[in-house]
């Protein structure tokens, strides 16, 4: 446990974090309303970096390099953009792509921008058994290897969803902020510790 | 002229907009409105006229691209030429540049068997009305033989199934 607590450059607040782990923030997803209509056409062939198929798929797909990141940019001005490693990644991703969209001629503003998921993973370093997890725990798992190795976790409260892998690697979604991930995290390591897989 | 990369693809040193895509652009999108009234019309009778238009245009549609070739670029140029000074019709030029269009990207299909691999530092890319548009940056051509480093350059491409469907 002590090299856990030590991993990492800033050491890990154990009031909040009892485990010593801190899930690592992996994608956010956020939105926001350009407030204006698009012509989707004419930002697809003015902008770089932009794919615009409408018979595939209605919204023009933009991805810029810093914060790497990719958009979705829809006729009726509203904007999703994922990719982002943090908040104020995604936020500041969101505003560049507003900023080209007006550098295009739109008079763009940026309403109600909102932080939609979150997904953050992390790994407890042991193997689980995931068979025994989901039977003491079959209210809120999923269990069918036949159809995918993980076992989802469908956590209440927090309302948070965990893919929880023989290995020990967890992956963490739904969050709206990233606290609900860290609290969810929490809630389950006395879990995964209790059903840690002992080696032979 | 040595087998440059330059004589099997359509890849243009880099030198601000490619403006000869309008053409292609436009031929497509009126091909996908053709198709989907076809699908959708009730009418039997106007899909099967539908169709017909639409086999005709498809039978006439090439690609213009590779008119901006270097064998493409020659071959304009001379047919200017020989319309200026009289000695082609220019109905007759327009004849032959459609030929080319035919002539090329048969030629592309059926007697190119070398195959050129191109690496770089992707600047820019556009997907836009069925037309890919990469912009490299110190991209390194190679074939069997030879291999070539070029600062910047644009590739412009086309699905050909979009011509043959």
């Amino acid at each position: 446990m002590a090299d856990q607590v030590l991993e990492g450059s800033q050491p890990v607040d154990l009031a909040k974090h009892p485990s010593g782990i801190v899930p690592t923030l992996q994608n956010i997803v956020s939105t926001v309303n350009l407030d204006c209509k698009l012509d989707l056409k004419a930002i697809a062939l003015q902008a770089r970096n932009a794919e615009y198929n409408p018979k595939r798929f209605a919204a023009v797909i933009m991805r810029i390099r810093e914060p790497k990141t990719t958009a979705l940019i829809f006729a009726s001005g509203k904007m999703v953009c994922t990719g982002a490693k943090s908040e104020q990644q995604s936020k500041l991703a969101a505003r560049k792509y507003a900023r080209i969209i007006q550098k295009l001629g739109f008079p763009a503003k940026f309403k109600d921008f909102k932080i939609q998921n979150i997904v953050g993973s992390c790994d407890v370093k042991f193997p689980i058994r995931l068979e025994g997890l989901a039977y003491s725990h079959g209210a809120f798992s999923s269990y069918e290897p036949e159809l995918f190795p993980g076992l989802i976790y469908r956590m209440k409260q927090p309302k948070i969803v965990l893919l929880i892998f023989v290995s020990g690697k967890i992956v963490l979604t739904g969050a709206k902020v990233r606290d609900e991930t860290y609290t969810a995290f929490e809630n389950i390591y006395p879990v995964l510790t209790e059903f840690r897989k002992s080696q032979q | 002229m040595g087998k440059s990369p330059k004589q099997y693809l359509d890849v243009v040193p880099y030198s601000g907009d490619l403006k000869k895509l309008g053409f292609i652009s436009g031929l497509l999108i009126l091909i996908f409105c053709l198709e989907d009234l076809g699908e959708s019309s009730c009418c039997n009778c106007f899909t099967s006229i539908l169709e017909g238009l639409l086999f005709l245009l498809l039978n006439m549609a090439t690609f213009e691209l590779y008119r901006r070739s270097t064998i493409g670029m020659c071959l304009t140029e001379t047919l200017d030429e020989m319309v200026s000074n009289g000695t082609l019709s220019p109905e007759l030029a327009i004849q032959v540049l459609i030929q080319f269009d035919k002539s090329m990207t048969e030629a592309l299909e059926t007697q190119v068997k070398s195959k050129v691999t191109i690496k770089g530092h992707l600047h820019t890319y556009r997907f836009c009305d069925n037309v890919w548009t990469f912009i490299l940056q110190d991209a390194l051509f190679k074939n069997e033989e030879c291999q070539e480093n070029v600062g910047k350059v644009k590739i412009v491409a086309c699905d050909s199934k979009l011509l043959s469907q």
